[in-house]
């Protein structure tokens, strides 16, 4: 997971690697400094992302 | 006229990406805190909704600080869930 | 289900003694690097390694730099073309195989070979006699206890420090003295930057693509520093951490330099109080990791000074380690995360805590000319420095 902000470091540090399919899902940045509620809510925002990225549907 | 490039060749990466499960039930979701504000939070909330979600289970839970590399045994626990969520920089 | 409480606090265990360091040509300690192969190139045996080449149609600066910038190499400043005679030229003393690996470098593991390295070194503009010091720094770099990976992801600004010791401070033209940190001196000014150049290229540790530091920093450009032997009273700082050779380098990966003045007193003790107020800072980075490095780089009258009142380096390190302590509940108060050993966790809030664990951590090195500025340079934290012997 990465945040929009980073989402780019971290697709091109995973093609560093020879992982350019790795899966990524990015929640809106920043992360630190927000509280619970608005973490929480980011979490539930990448349950569908997450799940087609990891099954495929 | 010509010159070099100035980058050099790339060695061999001995790694390679999981599989994509078809469904997750009956999966573990493992979870790699990188230790960053909110990081844990995000990752175990994520999981734990995957799992209510599609039968999979929470777990192992391991925790290091992003400036360091992941020990060996720690990455060994990790290697038993068929799914790892982790986080990347800030 | 989770909530906050559970992670309102983080103390990672582990110090930076994970990162301990290891005496030049033993193994390295059990730590592995994710994804970095092995060192010594290995799995390139048998490979072919050879360089791609470019069409140019001019030899001007301005025209490497735009036709290396389409790209996305080089460090925004006019770059010296690598044509195949000035490598040649910069491997010319080179007696090991130019395309054997030295080492390999995270995060995008590629390989420097002494022809990289030295194609780097004539963009930088760097003369010959620069190489072997480049190729001892990448060596350097390469140690696990460095942790490039992590110094070329972090968001700090840091940023690896070439200190060169020895005889080839002299041979080759580095600048010990006056404005040692620059600017104007070709040898400390190319060399830093060729090491730079090797990150961004090499190492893939470019803004935003492999290298994650939200505001850069000046040091990114160039930053390299001869030590000042013949006015240092403590003899090389390569020996007293090991390195028994005629040249060696040191690289410290750590912020800019934080100066310090005292242009009053020929008391150490005074001298030296203003070296721990720069290191009790919650600005560096260093501040909530237990076993941060600290390099202090004395000015040759500072040094004079302590040596004159009898202080040997270990002395001046033992008393800085002494003072530069804080309130264990200020730190609590600015950093949740915090990177301490189990016995700092169990302090009291009022208790008074070393910015290091121990006082090994405090390095003294004597740099500089006339005059009473010296600076202090907290490490990123989460790495230790490495010095190597220069092969000449």
């Amino acid at each position: 997971m990465a945040t929009t902000s980073f989402e780019s470091l971290a697709a091109g540090v995973a093609e560093t690697l020879d992982l350019p399919d790795l899966r990524i899902v990015a929640v809106e940045h920043p992360l630190g400094g927000i509280d619970e509620a608005a973490v929480i809510g980011r979490a539930e925002e990448a349950v569908e992302p997450t799940l087609r990225l990891l099954t495929g549907s | 006229m010509r010159v070099y490039a100035p980058v050099g060749a790339v060695a061999p990466a001995a790694i390679s990406r999981a599989v994509t499960e078809p469904t997750l039930a009956g999966k573990r979701i493992g979870i790699l805190d990188n230790s960053k504000p909110n990081a844990g939070l995000l990752l175990r909330r994520l999981a734990e909704s995957l799992a209510a979600r599609t039968g999979a289970t929470v777990g192992p839970v391991e925790r290091k600080n992003a400036a360091l590399p992941a020990p060996d045994d720690l990455l060994a626990r990790l290697a038993e869930a068929e799914v790892v969520l982790t986080g990347s920089a800030d | 289900m989770a909530s906050r409480a559970d992670y309102d606090v983080y103390h990672h265990r582990i110090s930076c003694s994970e990162l301990r360091p290891v005496p030049f040509g033993l193994d390295p300690p059990p730590i592995r690097i994710v994804g970095q192969t092995d060192p010594i190139g290995s799995r390139l045996e048998g490979m072919a390694n050879p360089l791609e080449m470019l069409d140019l149609t001019s030899d001007d600066p301005e025209a490497v730099r735009d036709c290396y910038a389409e790209r996305g190499w080089g460090d925004g400043l006019p770059l010296v073309a690598p044509t195949p005679e000035r490598v040649d030229a910069m491997l010319a003393g080179c007696r090991d195989d130019p395309d054997e690996s030295v080492a390999v470098l995270p995060p995008r593991s590629g390989v420097a070979t002494r022809r990289v390295i030295a194609v780097n070194a004539v963009l930088a503009g760097c003369r010959p006699e620069h190489l072997p010091v480049l190729v001892a720094a990448v060596q350097a770099l390469a140690r696990p206890e460095i942790n490039l990976r992590g110094v070329n992801a972090t968001t700090h600004p840091v940023a690896p420090l070439l200190v060169v010791h020895g005889e080839i401070v002299q041979t080759a033209g580095y600048n010990p003295g006056l404005g040692a940190f620059g600017p104007g001196n070709v040898a400390n000014a190319a060399t830093g930057r060729a090491l730079r150049l090797i990150l961004l290229h090499v190492a893939g540790a470019v803004p935003g693509a492999g290298d994650a530091s939200t505001q850069g920093g000046p040091a990114k450009y160039t930053y390299c520093v001869a030590e000042n032997l013949a006015e240092s009273p403590w003899g090389g700082y390569a020996a007293s951490v090991g390195v028994a050779a005629a040249s060696a380098v040191t690289v410290h990966c750590g912020e800019a330099p934080h100066n310090f003045h005292d242009m009053e007193s020929t008391d150490p003790a005074a001298i030296l109080d203003k070296a721990a107020s720069a290191m009790t800072s919650l600005g560096s980075n260093n501040a909530p990791v237990s076993s941060g490095e600290f390099f202090v780089m004395l000015c040759p009258e500072h040094a004079a000074a302590c040596d004159g009142a009898g202080w040997t380096r270990d002395r001046v390190a033992s008393y800085l380690h002494e003072r530069a302590q804080m309130r264990v509940g200020d730190l609590r108060a600015a950093f949740a995360l915090r990177a301490w050993a189990p016995w700092q966790e169990a302090l009291d809030d009022d208790a008074m805590m070393s910015v290091t664990e121990h006082r090994g951590n405090i390095k003294i090195i004597v740099v500089g000319g006339p005059g009473k500025h010296s600076s202090v340079i907290p490490s990123w934290g989460m790495t230790r420095s490495a010095t190597v012997p220069v092969e000449v």
